[in-house]
This record gives structure tokens, sequence and C-alpha cells, in this order.
């Protein structure tokens, strides 16, 4: 029967002999379980408890099992960390059209302690978004620094091992990046 | 347009790469160096190196973002049998939708909360259903009721509470002007939902006027039972750190991290109590030197009169002396000098509103006590905790509570209060033998002694909890050496048993034993022997445990025969004893245990050296046998035993353990206490070489060996490390 759809190894086991199609349906489904995962995490604002790495590895271990090759696990590092951002940009989309509809009237966040910097807003999700949007077209590699790190929780050294480059590298690319954010991000 | 086209940015890059390590004046040297750059490219340079320096939003944790956008709403969503209407509050852990029910089986509406944390695993999850159905269980008129809860598919878990319309209670009370009286009364509903909480062991722990709503009949809702708790006990760890803990409304145990306790809330009760008496600002002007009416001095105190329905000097007269009082002592910062439950502030508001006296003292016994804790430092951490379970039946540690709750949440839930209550003093008491303070018991003793009398106050409306407390009170005071205190208190407790009809009951029948315990330490045998009679006669034939009471009779009976050198006497008993304990074997070990003990007394008694011998084997054996038997030392039948051991031949162990004994005496009851003086007695009798040597090495090993099996089984952990492991002085009759 072909009622039941071919379980995620078999897609990759499948795309690792030559098909492409299988490839793309395996990160399809990967995809939206790590959106799941995702929305699951933010919804609960576990904290640094389990960052997005772990995440990444549940949906790895729960999708691909364990005969996986490093390759499909960088494709699903890349796919956890956009999972991520895309995840929270939607969130964000959503509380901002909630707020100019004036549902609600206190939307109290806690934490963020007086004296510190401002809490970041939705805003500020957006913008970043947009940002990210505008050094992907400069430079992609470092697109995906930012996310592997910043909402992929991974390390330095982890990227570079990944991606095939060098620490400095992937340092230098760190940094570039987060310069061009951070001027982009600015009150003008 | 400042975005850089790809070519203009790698160049860019490279400058920046070689810029951005470079310290601050080299920095603007090598930018002002750059002529050859059109000055766009350098600007845009300059603009990336100061966003360098500034930093931002990157430099966070991703989770920060996570909690800019997870306010959001889920209005319209189904979940369970509910559809989540409007948003009718925000609080930090999560929002609060007013919910139909959707599934068409029947026309509710609820209050559903849903909360913005994990539920990790399986075992947390199923922990929150737990809970959830156990706070289900708590009907009141006064509580809003759980109705449903459970985890969404996401991971949430959502409460369905009953909706309640109604105002806040500090409003609805100026809205109406209502008097002082008419606002006391209304608190005295507030408690007497608190009360009916704490007896389940539930504990509110945020408490405030937000959670208490007063409907249009003027009836007060309390919202959010147990909530808290039960949260926390679904094991999110980012609870603490997350939930914005209503600072203006936490007790100071609770701001210090401390246990929170029924007194906790009891904290939070007096804080409402002080606003709707004297207003927000007075509470919150409120110290502990500034009496309530000094405080709302500083406030407008004349628009506190009029929505008060009177005037200021009126609202003074009201307010000075009892209801300052009262108010002092709810809001303690000690919670052990706070009222000890909410049924306690409750009946001092009774007694006011009916012009009677309040029981509260001002400085009193809360002076004593407070003198009493400078005093004596190192036992007062656990007699604080003696003190409040002795007086609230309800004030303990949460973690206990929760304990508590989890293992007997399967047995009937009338019984568990109470016997959790006993438990907790239980192990008190045998936990204040082993202070590391030499003055340990003497200290329980007299915390003890000085609080008894608050029993007579506090716990007058529940006679069988107050009858059950007076006799735990007793026999504390009789295991830390006050035998006199412990008659006086025990036959208390035995008129109160009495009184609740219920002396034929396990506790009963407990109490009276004690009161004979506490007589023969006393040294009035008479006395001791006519309690024996009395319950002896009062025994039904079929009642339960019987045995149980008719051995320990004719166990204190031979006890006292063989005190009093009436040899017969004390065998005829021993053997009814004996005769009346089980098999000695596993866990029921303890009790045979003691019966042999005693006969292997007798049998010394009698010069019957080798018949005692065997006896006291046995008896060592079945302790050492019984997992609960726990540290049971032989204390009254030790001396007889050593010696024993010395006529064998074996006069070495026998002066070993008898310099050990005299050692855990000492420290136990104190240099000065007739037990260890018993001890001495033993030393010397051993040292002194009168003792007459049978010699027989075959029984001496015997005995001996048991002995140190028993030894190190019972106080390995003591002589060791001086563990904490509870001391079952009471199995030894």
């Amino acid at each position: 029967m072909d009622a039941q759809p071919p379980s995620v190894t078999e897609l990759l086991n499948r795309a690792r002999a030559g098909d492409a199609a299988s490839r793309d349906a395996a990160y399809e489904l990967v995809y939206s379980e790590l959106k799941r995962l995702a929305h699951c995490e933010l919804a609960h604002q576990r904290g640094a408890t389990l960052c997005t790495t772990a995440l990444v590895h549940e949906a790895y271990v729960r999708l691909s099992g364990a005969d996986a090759t490093p390759t499909d696990r960088r494709h699903l590092i890349a796919l956890g960390a956009r999972a991520m951002r895309f995840v929270l940009v939607d969130h964000a989309r959503r509380a901002l059209a909630q707020k100019r509809d004036g549902a609600v009237q206190s939307l109290t966040i806690t934490g963020g302690a007086a004296g510190d910097d401002a809490a970041p807003s939705v805003t500020d999700v957006l913008a970043l978004d947009q940002a990210l949007e505008r050094l992907a077209a400069l430079d992609p590699r470092l697109v995906q620094v930012v996310e592997w790190r910043f909402f992929g929780g991974l390390s330095e050294p982890e990227i570079a091992a990944e991606l095939g480059l060098t620490e400095r590298t992937v340092q230098r690319d760190w940094r570039r990046a987060r310069a061009f954010l951070h001027k982009e991000l600015a009150p003008a | 347009m400042n975005v850089p086209d790809a070519t203009r940015w790698q160049r860019l890059g490279e400058l920046f790469d070689h810029a951005s390590v470079l310290a601050g004046a080299q920095r603007v040297a090598f930018v002002d160096a750059l002529q050859g750059e059109d000055a766009e490219l350098r600007d845009e340079l300059e603009a990336l190196l100061a966003a360098d320096v500034a930093g931002g939003l990157l430099d966070r944790d991703v989770h920060t973002l996570a909690g800019a956008v997870t306010q959001a709403d889920a209005s319209g969503a189904t979940i369970g049998p509910w559809r989540l209407g409007k948003v009718i509050g925000r609080g930090g852990m999560g929002a609060v939708y007013r919910a139909k029910r959707a599934d068409g089986a029947y026309t509710q509406e609820a209050a559903l909360k849903l909360i913005h944390l994990g539920v990790d695993s399986l075992a947390t999850r199923a922990r929150f259903l737990r809970e959830r159905q156990f706070l289900a269980s708590l009907q009141h008129p006064h509580i809003a009721r759980l109705l449903d809860g459970g985890v969404t598919a996401d991971g949430a878990p959502y409460l369905a509470m009953e909706l309640v319309d109604g105002e806040r209670i500090d409003a609805y009370c100026d809205a109406r002007r209502l008097s002082i009286a008419a606002r006391l009364r209304l608190m005295l509903q507030v408690l007497g939902a608190v009360q009916h909480a704490h007896q389940r062991l539930i504990v509110h722990r945020d408490l405030k006027p937000s959670n208490i709503l007063v409907d249009a009949d003027g009836n007060a809702k309390l919202l959010d039972f147990g909530i808290a708790t039960m949260l926390d006990t679904s094991g999110a760890a980012t609870l603490t750190r997350e939930r914005p803990l209503t600072p203006d409304y936490a007790a100071p145990e609770q701001l210090q991290g401390q246990p929170v306790t029924t007194a906790t809330d009891v904290y939070a009760l007096g804080l409402i109590l002080a606003g709707l008496l004297a207003g927000q600002q007075a509470r919150a002007g409120y110290t502990t030197s500034k009496p309530l009416s000094t405080a709302v001095l500083h406030s407008d105190v004349a628009a506190i009169a009029v929505v008060r329905g009177t005037h200021p000097r009126a609202l003074l007269r009201t307010l000075r002396g009892d209801l300052d009082t009262l108010v002092q002592r709810a809001l303690a910062p000690d919670p052990a000098r706070r009222y000890p439950s909410a049924q306690a502030l409750a009946t001092d508001i009774e007694q006011w509103l009916s012009g009677r006296p309040i029981l509260a003292r001002p400085d009193s016994w809360l002076y004593r006590t407070r003198m009493f804790v400078r005093r004596h430092r190192v036992g007062v951490a656990l007699s604080v905790l003696a003190v409040l379970a002795l007086l609230t039946a309800t004030a303990f540690s949460l973690q206990q509570a929760r304990l508590a709750r989890e293992a007997a949440r399967d047995a009937e839930a009338r019984a568990l209060s109470l016997r959790a209550v006993n438990d907790t003093f239980d192990q008190l008491m045998h936990a204040e033998h082993f202070l590391a303070d030499a003055n340990g018991p003497a200290s329980a003793a007299r915390v003890l002694r000085e609080n008894r009398s608050a029993l007579d106050y506090f716990l007058v409306d529940q006679p069988l909890t107050r009858a059950s407390l007076l006799w735990r009170n007793g026999r504390g005071l009789r295991l830390s050496g006050d035998a006199a205190g412990a008659v006086a208190v025990l036959r208390t407790a035995n008129e109160a048993f009495a009184k609740a009809g219920a002396r034929a009951t396990l506790n009963g029948r407990d109490a009276a034993l004690e009161l004979a315990r506490a007589q023969i330490d006393d040294g009035d045998a008479p006395a001791a022997a006519t309690t024996l009679d009395d319950l002896e006669e009062s025994l039904k034939p079929d009642e339960v445990n019987i045995e149980l009471q008719q051995h320990a009779i004719a166990l204190l009976r031979a006890r006292m025969a063989l005190t009093a050198g009436q040899l017969d006497s004390a065998g005829a008993q021993i053997a009814t004893a004996l005769a009346l304990a089980p098999a000695p074997s596993g866990e029921r070990g303890a009790r045979y245990g003691t019966t042999a003990l005693l006969a292997g007394a007798i049998d010394f008694a009698r010069g019957n050296t080798a018949a005692a011998a065997d006896r006291f084997v046995e008896a060592l054996q079945a302790m050492s046998a019984d997992p609960h038997a726990g540290l049971a030392p032989p204390h009254q039948q030790l001396a007889p035993l050593l010696e024993t051991l010395a006529r064998l031949g074996d006069i070495v162990a026998a002066n070993e353990y008898a310099a050990r004994w005299f050692d855990l005496r000492k420290r136990f009851f104190g240099a000065e206490s007739a037990q260890v003086r018993a001890a001495a007695a033993l030393q010397q009798r051993l040292l002194g070489g009168d003792v007459p040597i049978a010699g027989d090495a075959a029984r001496a090993v015997r005995l001996r060996d048991a002995l140190a099996i028993y030894w190190r089984a019972t106080f390995v952990d003591y002589d060791v490390t001086r563990d904490q492991k509870p001391l079952n002085l009471d199995r030894d009759l």
C-alpha cells in the first residue's frame, strides 16, 4: 500500500543513492518537524537549557535514525537554525498584528531588569530578519554563519568543522556580519 | 543607499578585517590613511567599526528574542474541549482566556489559563496531571474550582478554572464604602477558604487582591489555588526565574528563597487585610516598628476614611489596639511568630467582631520566643518547625507537604492531614535528640512547654487534632526527659480523647500507654498502675489491635514489677507479654525484641545468667533483623545486658560498650541527666570488680557477637558522622 508516506530515513537513503527528489522530500519533512519543535521551544521559553543544537539533535535522531551521513547532519543543522529564525519571525509578525488590533492591553515582558539594556522587542526581531536578507544579497556565507551561531547555537569551532573552513575565517565572518547587522539595526 | 554592492562589500570587508583588530587610536589612523578610497566607503567603514564597538542584539542569547515574541494570542483556538475567547488577563506565566466548552456536551464557561512553560518529560507531565486531579478535588464555596487541565499538542500546560464574574476584593470594598467590620467579615470568607485548602496541604503562594474576586452577591472567590505549587511540582526549572513573584505580597522567607509554608500564605493574607483596613499606601508603609494606625496617618487618611464610611478620627480609634496587634501578628517577619494558620487569624478576627479580646498579645509570648531564639540558636531551626507543627496541624514546609501528598494521595484524604502532621512531628522529636547541642532534648522540652498552652487557643474547634497533638507533645516531653511535664500534658491529652469520644482509637490507646510510661519515668508507680488498670478495663473484646494494647500493658507491668523487685509478678507479666508478641521474624522484630530484652533483664535479676544471655541474644538478633527498628537502643536493659556479658566472662567487651553507652547518653541527655547517672553507675559496677564471673565462654561469644552486629547496624552512622537518623527511643519500653 502506498498510503504510508516513506520515512525520512528511507528518503535519505534514496537521496544518497542519487535521487534528488527524495532528498528534497526528506528535508521538507525534517524542516516541518523542526519548525514544530522550534514552536514548542519558543512557546515554553525554556531558556538556554535546551538550545537549538539540542533541538536539531532531537529531530536528527528522531527523523533520520543512526545511519545518516555527515552531510545529512550538516543539512539538518542548517535546517534547524533556519527553522528557529523562521519561527521567531513568524511569532513576531503575529504578535505585531495583534498589537495593532489592540487586542492586548498589557504586553508585560518579564525579565529584562531595569537598568539593563531594554529588552528586545517584536520589531527588533523583524528588523534583524530584514537586515539578514540584505546581507544575503551581499554575502550568503555570512548569513549562514549568523544563522548557525546565533539561531542554531553552534560554536565557532563547530561551524568551522562543519563548513570546512578555518576557525579564523569563521571568526572573521562572524565579526563582519555582526558589525553589518548592528549597523543596520542601529537607530538612524 | 547605504548598502554596498557585492564587490564593494568585499573591499569593505577586507578593510574592516584589518581595522577591527586595531586598538582605538591606531584604528582612527588606519581609517584616516585610506585616502585612496572614496569618501562613501570610508564612511561605511567607520559606521561598521562603530557598530562593532557598540554591539547589540546579536550579543544576546537568541532566547531573549524568544521572550519578545511569545506573548501570542491564542484566541479562537480550541484546546481540549474548550474554545478560547478573548484574553481576560495576562501574567508572567501566560495568558488567561474566557473559554466555552466546544464539544457541545453542555454549556459551560471557564477561565482558561494557557501557560508558557514546558512540561519537559513524560514523568513531569504525568505528575502535572496527577496534581491537577488533586487540585480538582478542592471544593469550597469560596474557591474557584479547577474544572479541567491538560497539555496542549505543543506541550504547553493549560488549566480551565471556574469563571468568576466579580471585582477585586479591594476595589469591591472601596466602591461600596464597606465599613471596617464588613471588610473583616469578607476577610473571614477568604480565611475560611484558605484554611480549607491548607488542611488539604495545598498552599496558594501567590495570594493578592487580584486573586480574590467578589461577586455581586458579596461572595468572595479565591483564584489560582495551588497553581503556583503545581507548576513548580511539574518541574519547570525556569519557573522561579520567570514567574514574577508579586514582590509586593511576598513574605520575607519567600524573598530569601526559604521554604514556603502555610505561614507564607498567612503573611500574604495579613498584607491583604492591612490593605483592606487602611488602604494600599498604609499597607506599603507598614513596618514592624510602625503599626498600621500610624502608617495610615502618613497616607491620605481622609480619603481612606471616606471609603470606609467613617471619618479619620473614628478610623484611627478603630485600628488602634487590637487590630494593630492582629496585623502585627499576621505580618511577623519570622514565620514562627506569625499566626500559625489562617484559622488562628480568623479566630482573632471573630473575637474582635464580637467585641471580645483577641488572643494575640502584642508582646508576651512573641517577646519570649524572640528571647528564646536568641538564647538557643542551635535548636531553633528544628524547634520552630516543631512549634509550627504543634500549633497549626498544617504549617509545614511545602516540600514536606508535597511528599506527604504524593505518598498519601491514594490513601483516604481525610486521614491524610493528621497523619502527615503526626509523622512530621515524630520526625522532629526524634531529630531533636540528635541536635549537636548537648542541650538538644532540654531545648525541645522547653519549646514544648512554652508553647503547649497555644494548643488551647488554636485548635479548640478540632478536638481530635488537638488531642493527638497534645499526646505527641507529651511524648516529646517524656522523650526529652521531662517526665513530670509529660504527665501533665498527657493527662490533658487523655481527657481530650475521652471528650472527643476517641479513647478506643489507636491514638487514644497510645495516649493512655504514654501516660503510664511518663508516670513510670516520673517515679509514680501507683499512678501508672491505675492508668494501666483503667486502660485494661476499657478495652473492648472486639477492639482492633487489642493484643497490641494487652501486650503493651503486660510489658509495662512487667517493667514496674522488676523495678519494684517483685520478680515473680514480673515473670508472670513477661510471660503474658511474650505470648502476645509476634514471632521474632523480619519486620516485626522490634516488638519481640523489646519484650525479650525485658525477659532477659528479669532472668538476670533472678540470677539466671544463662537464660538471660539467651534471651538477650534472641532480642538483639530480632531487632537487627527488623529494618524498621531503626535506632532502637536497648537503653533500659543495656545495664543488665552488659552485666550479663561481664558475668559470662567477657568483662573487656562489657566495659567497652558501657563506655560507649555512657557517651551516647551524655550526648543525648546532657551530663547532668538521670540517664547518664545510670550509665555511670553501670560503669562503676563493672570496674569495681564485684561482678560474679560465671565463665561461659560460648554464651559470652554469642552475646558479644549479637551485640556487635546490633550496635554496628544501629550506631555506626551516629558514631562516625553523627548522621541524622531517627532515634526510636520510643520503642524502648
